[in-house]
C-alpha cells in the first residue's frame, strides 16, 4: 500500500515541477548555511568552512538530479522530455512535420472513409432473422426486360418448392395519399401476406400484414406505415391504430407502424397487401415481383438452383405453345443481389486507399529515414555523451509515433468530413438498409498501421544509430547511416510510389476520360429549361387504359399551358434517361418469329406536346394530333433506331405494328419518325422505340414536361397550383428540371471520378515529395563525387544530367510496374468505361508523360543545388 | 579525521526514522550530523543521498514535512515521524536486530561448536 501510494504522489510529482524545486534549492541553501556556520563555529576560515560543506554535499546539481528522480516517475518524465522536444524539433521544421502529419491523415482519413462505406454496404450482415440464408429468385425471358418473377411464378414455386421456404413477395408501388394536408405521392410496396413474417420483423406500434390479409376477399384495405411516414405525415399520433385512410382514392385502415430503420424494399414508406387480380398476374411474361425466400437448412444453393431449372423447363410442357421454352429461373443471395450494382465500384475504391495508404506509409517512412541521416551528427553526439541505445530508440520513436497521432487525429477529421460527402451523394446507389457510419474498427486498423509504420521506420535510424561509428560522423566526413541496404530501401520505396501512383492515375483517367465522353453524348432532346413534374393518378380512380385519365391530363395541360412563361408542355409515361416499360413486338406482314425470339422495343406514351416541349426533331411523318384520341385509329410514332432497324431501305409511314404482352395486344398503324432518345441512360445504347399516343392509352405514371423561357424551377409552384385547380386531390412529386436528371444520371460516374482522381492526385503529390527526399539525399551523399567530376571537367550539364537520369530511373521504372499492374486491374472497370479501352494508349502515355515531369520537377531543386556544387569546397568537405 | 565508513544502503532510512524518533523535528542537516555523532564519527552519511531518501519517506508517509526556524534563526525544512513512522521504525528495528543476531551467531562459531 506505501509503495502504491509513493507511486501515485510521484505520478502527482510530475505536476507543479517549477514550486518544488525552488523549496529544494532552499532546503539546499539553508543546510549549506548551517554547515558552513558550524565549520566556522569550529574555527575553519571562511573560504575553507564553506568549501568542506560544498564537498560534504557532493554537488549540488547530482542532488537535484537525484532528488529529481525520487521525486516524478522518470520514465514518463523522459517520455514527456523526448515528446517536448519532438515537438520543439516539429516546430522547428514545420514543412516536415507538415508534410508527414498530412501524409498519415490522408492515408488514413481516406481508407477509413472508403472502408466505411465497403463495411456499411458489402459486409455488414442484412437486419433480418435468416439473413445470411435470404435467396432472391429471378426469372428471365430472353428479349423481355427485368429479372422478377411472374405471378404465376411464385404462386407455383410457393406450393412446390421443396429446397426454399418461406416464399414471399412484393412489387415495389407508388401510393398517392390523399385527404389532411398536401396530397402525397408515397413510395412503398405491395408485399404477399407473409412478407413481414418471412423476414423476422416486428411493428413498432399494432400489427403488420398477416399472410390471409392477401387472399381475394381476404382483410386487403389494410395499410402498414414507416417510421418515416408516420413522423413527417401524421406527427406521430399515438392514435394512428384504426384510423381510414385515402390510398389511391380508397379507404385503408392503418393497422401497424414499423420501428425506425425498416424500409425495405427501397426506402418504402408505406405497404399494402398484394392482391391477386389483375390480367398481368395470369401473364408469365410480366416480370413484376420481387421474390424472396429462405434457403431451408440442410441445402444448398446447388440444389436450390437445381430444382428451380427443373421448375423452369416443367413451366412450357404445362403450357405448351403459351410458356417460354426458353425462361429461366436463378436465384442469388439477397445480400448479393442489393449490392451487385455498386460492388465494382466499392472494390475498385477500396483497393484505391488501400495503395493510398501504403504509399503514405512508405512517404513516411522515407522521409524519417532521410531525416535521420541529416541528424547523423546529434545522434553521434547524443551518444558519446553516454545515452545508451534504447535511450536514443526512445526519443526517435516518440519522434515518430507523435507524428502518427498527429496524422491520425487530422485523420480522423478527414475522415468524418469525407463521409458526410458520401452521405450527401444521392443515396439511391446504396442499398437502402445500410447507414453508414464512421468505422471505428477501421480507423482503429489505418491507426495502428501508421503506428507500426512509425515504430519501424522509426527504428530504421535507431537501429543505425546503433551501427554508428562514434567518430566518423564527428569528424565530419562521409557516413553511412545503415550501409547499402538503407539507401535500397529508399530507392525502392521510390520506385513503389510511382508505380501505385501510375496505377491510380490511369484509373482515374479511365474513368475521368469516360466520364466526359458521356457528358458528350446528344441525348437527342434539348434539355435546357424544361421543368418535370411527377404526375400519379390513382388506378382507382382512373384505370390504365381509361381515357377519363386522359381527359383530366389534358385539362391539367391546357392550363399550364396558358401560363406566361410556359413555351410548351406535354406529357409522357417515363422521362428519357431514367429508364421505363419496353416489350415485344411484331410487324405485321412479317414471318411471325419464334416464340421468345422476337424483337422487344421500349414504349413510350406521350400526348402531341411532348414531341416540340421535348425538342425531339421529327424525321418522316408526323406526331401525334389532338385527333388521335379514343375514338380514332390506333397510331404509333417509331424512333429512328427501330426504322433503321427493320425497314433500311424503305419508308415505313403507314406499315402496322404490334405490342405484345404490355396489357393486352394492340396493333397500330406507324404515322411518323422521330430521332432517338436516350431512354435508359447517356450511357446506354438506343434500341427501338415505340411511341402511342395518350389520348389512346391512358397512363397512372405521368411525367409532365414543361418548357419554359427563364429558370424553370421558378415556375413549379404556379404549374402545381394549375394542376390542383384541376383536381384538388392530385399529388405532385419529383419536380426536378431536365438538367437536373441529366446530372442525377452521372452522380455516381462522377462520385467515383471525384474520389479516385482526389486519391490519384495524392498519390502523386507522396510520389512528388517521396523522390524529392531520395534525390536531395543522395545529392548531399554524393557532393564530393560530384565535386571530382566538375573538377576534372564535368559540365554542369553533365551533372545535371547525372542527377536527373538517377530521378528518371527511379520514375520509370515505377511507371514500368505500375502499367503491367494497371493493366490487369483497369480491364476490371472495363464496365464502368464507356467509349475508351480499359488499355486507352493515349490515357497510359498521358499518365507517364505527367508522372515522368513531375518526378524530374520535384529533383530540380536538388539538381541545381547539385550543380552549383563548386569543386575546391567540396573536396575540401572531408 | 581517519577512515569513515559510507552508510550502507538500507541502512540509512531507518538511521534517519530512529533519529527523529529520538531527537523530534529536525531539519536534514541536523538529521545529518546526528548521525555522524551517534556513529561516533565512524559513518560519513552523503548528504546528497539523504535528500532523495527524506523525499522517498514522505512519499511512503512515514515522515511528514514543515517550513520552521531553526536554533539559530534560520529557515529550515523540519522533518517529523508520524504514526505509520513510528510503527515502520518498530518493524525495521526489530528485522534489524533479528539480522544482526543471526549474522553475529554466524560470526562467532567459536562458541557455537562449543
Amino acid at each position: 500500500m506505501r509503495r502504491v501510494r509513493g507511486w501515485l504522489l510521484r505520478l502527482g510529482g510530475l505536476f507543479g515541477r517549477a514550486r518544488r524545486e525552488r523549496e529544494l534549492a532552499a532546503e539546499m541553501e539553508s543546510h549549506l548555511q548551517m554547515h558552513i556556520a558550524d565549520n566556522l563555529h569550529a574555527g575553519l576560515a571562511q573560504e575553507e568552512a564553506r568549501r568542506d560543506a560544498l564537498i560534504k554535499l557532493g554537488g549540488v546539481e547530482q542532488v537535484k538530479t537525484n532528488y529529481r528522480e525520487r521525486q516524478g516517475l522518470p520514465v514518463l518524465e523522459l517520455l514527456w522530455q523526448d515528446f517536448r522536444f519532438a515537438l520543439r524539433l516539429l516546430g522547428k521544421n514545420p514543412g516536415f512535420a507538415a508534410i508527414a502529419g498530412l501524409t498519415l491523415a490522408l492515408g488514413m482519413g481516406a481508407t477509413t472513409t472508403i472502408f466505411s462505406v465497403v463495411n456499411s454496404v458489402l459486409l455488414r450482415p442484412l437486419p433480418y432473422q435468416n439473413h445470411d440464408r435470404l435467396l432472391r429468385v429471378e426469372e428471365t425471358h430472353p428479349g423481355a426486360p427485368g429479372s422478377g418473377v411472374t405471378f404465376a411464378t411464385y404462386l407455383d414455386l410457393q406450393l412446390e418448392a421443396k429446397t426454399i421456404e418461406n416464399t414471399s413477395a412484393f412489387r415495389e408501388w407508388v401510393f398517392n395519399v390523399t385527404g389532411g394536408g398536401e396530397p402525397e405521392q408515397v413510395s412503398g410496396a405491395l408485399i404477399s401476406g407473409n412478407f413481414f413474417a418471412a423476414l423476422g420483423s416486428k411493428p413498432l406500434l399494432g400489427k403488420t400484414v398477416r399472410p390471409e390479409d392477401d387472399q381475394v376477399g381476404g382483410n386487403n384495405r389494410v395499410v402498414v406505415l414507416s417510421y418515416a411516414l408516420w413522423q413527417s405525415r401524421f406527427g406521430a399520433d399515438s392514435k394512428i391504430l384504426g384510423q381510414t385512410l385515402k390510398v389511391n382514392a380508397e379507404p385503408f385502415t392503418v393497422i401497424g407502424v414499423m420501428p425506425p430503420g425498416f424500409d425495405f424494399p427501397q426506402q418504402s414508406e408505406m405497404w399494402c397487401p398484394l392482391v391477386p387480380g389483375s390480367d398481368l398476374h395470369n401473364n408469365r411474361r410480366a416480370h413484376l415481383l420481387t421474390v424472396l425466400a429462405d434457403l431451408k437448412r440442410g441445402e444448398s444453393m446447388g440444389s436450390v438452383q437445381g430444382e428451380l431449372t427443373a421448375f423452369a423447363e416443367s413451366v412450357e410442357k404445362r403450357n405448351p405453345g403459351v410458356d417460354d421454352p426458353s425462361l429461366t429461373v436463378t436465384a442469388v443471395a439477397l445480400q448479393k443481389s442489393l449490392v451487385a450494382p455498386v460492388r465494382p465500384a466499392l472494390v475498385i475504391l477500396h483497393s484505391a486507399v488501400g495503395l493510398l495508404l501504403l504509399i503514405a506509409c512508405a512517404n513516411v517512412a522515407n522521409l524519417l529515414l532521410a531525416r535521420t541521416t541529416a541528424r547523423r551528427k546529434e545522434i553521434a553526439v547524443r551518444l558519446a555523451l553516454g545515452a545508451s541505445r534504447a535511450r536514443l530508440a526512445m526519443l526517435l520513436l516518440t519522434e515518430s509515433v507523435f507524428l502518427s497521432v498527429l496524422g491520425g487525429a487530422v485523420g480522423l477529421l478527414i475522415a468524418e468530413a469525407g463521409l458526410t460527402f458520401i452521405r450527401a451523394q444521392d443515396n439511391e446507389d446504396l442499398p437502402s438498409f445500410t447507414e453508414i457510419n464512421l468505422d471505428w474498427h477501421v480507423f482503429a486498423f489505418a491507426f495502428g498501421v501508421s503506428i507500426l509504420s512509425g515504430l519501424i521506420f522509426g527504428l530504421a535510424p535507431a537501429r543505425a544509430g546503433a551501427k554508428l561509428d562514434l567518430n566518423a560522423p564527428l569528424k565530419e566526413g562521409n557516413w553511412e547511416p545503415a550501409g547499402a541496404s538503407l539507401r535500397l530501401s529508399n530507392g525502392t520505396l521510390t520506385v513503389l510510389q510511382f508505380g501505385l501512383a501510375t496505377i491510380l492515375l490511369a484509373g482515374a483517367g479511365l474513368l475521368g476520360s469516360s466520364l466526359v465522353r458521356v457528358l458528350r453524348v446528344n441525348p437527342g432532346f434539348n434539355p435546357e429549361h424544361v421543368l418535370t413534374l411527377q404526375v400519379f393518378l390513382s388506378p382507382v380512380e382512373y384505370p390504365e387504359g381509361d381515357s377519363k385519365g386522359a381527359l383530366v391530363l389534358h385539362e391539367m395541360l391546357e392550363r399550364v399551358r396558358a401560363l406566361p412563361g410556359v413555351r410548351s408542355a406535354g406529357v409522357v409515361n417515363a422521362l428519357p434517361i431514367t429508364g421505363g416499360p419496353s416489350t415485344e413486338f411484331v410487324i405485321e406482314g412479317r414471318p411471325a418469329p419464334r416464340l421468345g425470339d422476337e424483337p422487344g422495343a421500349d414504349i413510350r406514351v406521350a400526348d402531341p406536346g411532348y414531341f416540340p416541349a421535348m425538342s425531339i426533331p421529327l424525321i418522316a411523318g408526323r406526331v401525334f394530333t389532338e385527333h388521335d384520341n379514343a375514338g380514332s385509329a390506333r397510331v404509333v410514332v417509331i424512333n429512328e433506331t427501330l426504322a433503321r432497324k427493320f425497314w433500311p431501305d424503305e419508308n415505313p409511314v403507314g406499315k402496322r405494328i404490334t405490342m405484345k404482352d404490355w396489357g393486352p395486344p394492340l396493333t397500330g398503324e406507324i404515322v411518323g419518325v422521330v430521332g432517338d432518345v436516350k431512354g435508359n441512360g447517356l450511357d446506354a445504347a438506343v434500341g427501338p422505340m415505340i411511341y402511342w399516343p395518350y389520348y389512346q392509352f391512358g397512363q397512372i405514371f405521368n411525367h409532365m414536361v414543361v418548357r419554359t423561357d427563364g429558370d424553370p424551377l421558378r415556375l413549379a409552384s404556379a404549374v402545381k397550383s394549375q394542376i390542383w385547380s384541376v383536381d384538388k386531390d392530385q399529388p405532385v412529386s419529383r419536380i426536378q428540371t431536365m438538367d437536373q436528371i441529366l446530372s442525377a444520371s452521372v452522380a455516381r460516374r462522377r462520385l467515383y471520378v471525384v474520389l479516385l482522381g482526389v486519391f490519384a492526385w495524392i498519390a502523386l503529390l507522396l510520389a512528388a515529395t517521396g523522390i524529392y527526399g531520395v534525390v536531395s539525399y543522395s545529392v548531399t551523399q554524393r557532393t564530393r563525387e560530384i565535386g571530382i567530376r566538375v573538377a576534372l571537367g564535368a559540365e554542369r550539364v553533365d551533372v545535371l544530367r547525372l542527377i536527373l537520369a538517377q530521378a528518371a530511373k527511379l520514375a520509370l521504372a515505377g511507371e514500368v510496374i505500375g502499367f503491367l499492374v494497371a493493366l490487369g486491374l483497369t480491364r476490371l472497370m472495363a464496365s464502368m468505361l464507356f467509349g475508351i479501352g480499359a488499355a486507352d494508349p493515349l490515357t497510359f502515355a498521358s499518365v507517364a508523360i505527367l508522372l515522368t515531369a513531375v518526378a524530374l520537377a520535384a529533383c530540380y531543386i536538388p539538381a541545381r543545388r547539385a550543380m552549383r556544387v563548386d569543386p575546391m569546397v567540396a573536396l575540401r568537405y572531408e | 579525521m581517519g577512515e569513515k565508513t559510507d552508510v550502507w544502503q538500507g541502512t540509512l532510512a531507518l538511521m534517519v526514522l530512529k533519529t527523529l524518533q529520538a531527537l523530534g523535528p529536525l531539519h536534514g542537516y541536523g538529521i545529518a550530523r546526528r548521525i555522524e555523532q551517534t556513529s561516533g564519527d565512524l559513518l560519513a552519511v552523503n548528504y546528497g543521498t539523504l535528500y532523495p531518501a527524506l523525499l522517498k519517506l514522505e512519499q511512503e508517509g512515514y515522515i511528514s514535512s514543515e517550513w520552521g526556524m531553526s536554533d539559530n534563526n534560520r529557515k529550515a525544512k523540519y522533518y517529523k515521524l508520524t504514526r505509520a513512522g513510528r510503527k515502520q521504525l518498530e518493524r525495521e528495528a526489530r528485522e534489524w536486530e533479528q539480522t544482526t543476531e543471526i549474522l553475529a551467531r554466524f560470526l562467532s562459531p567459536g562458541k557455537e561448536s562449543a
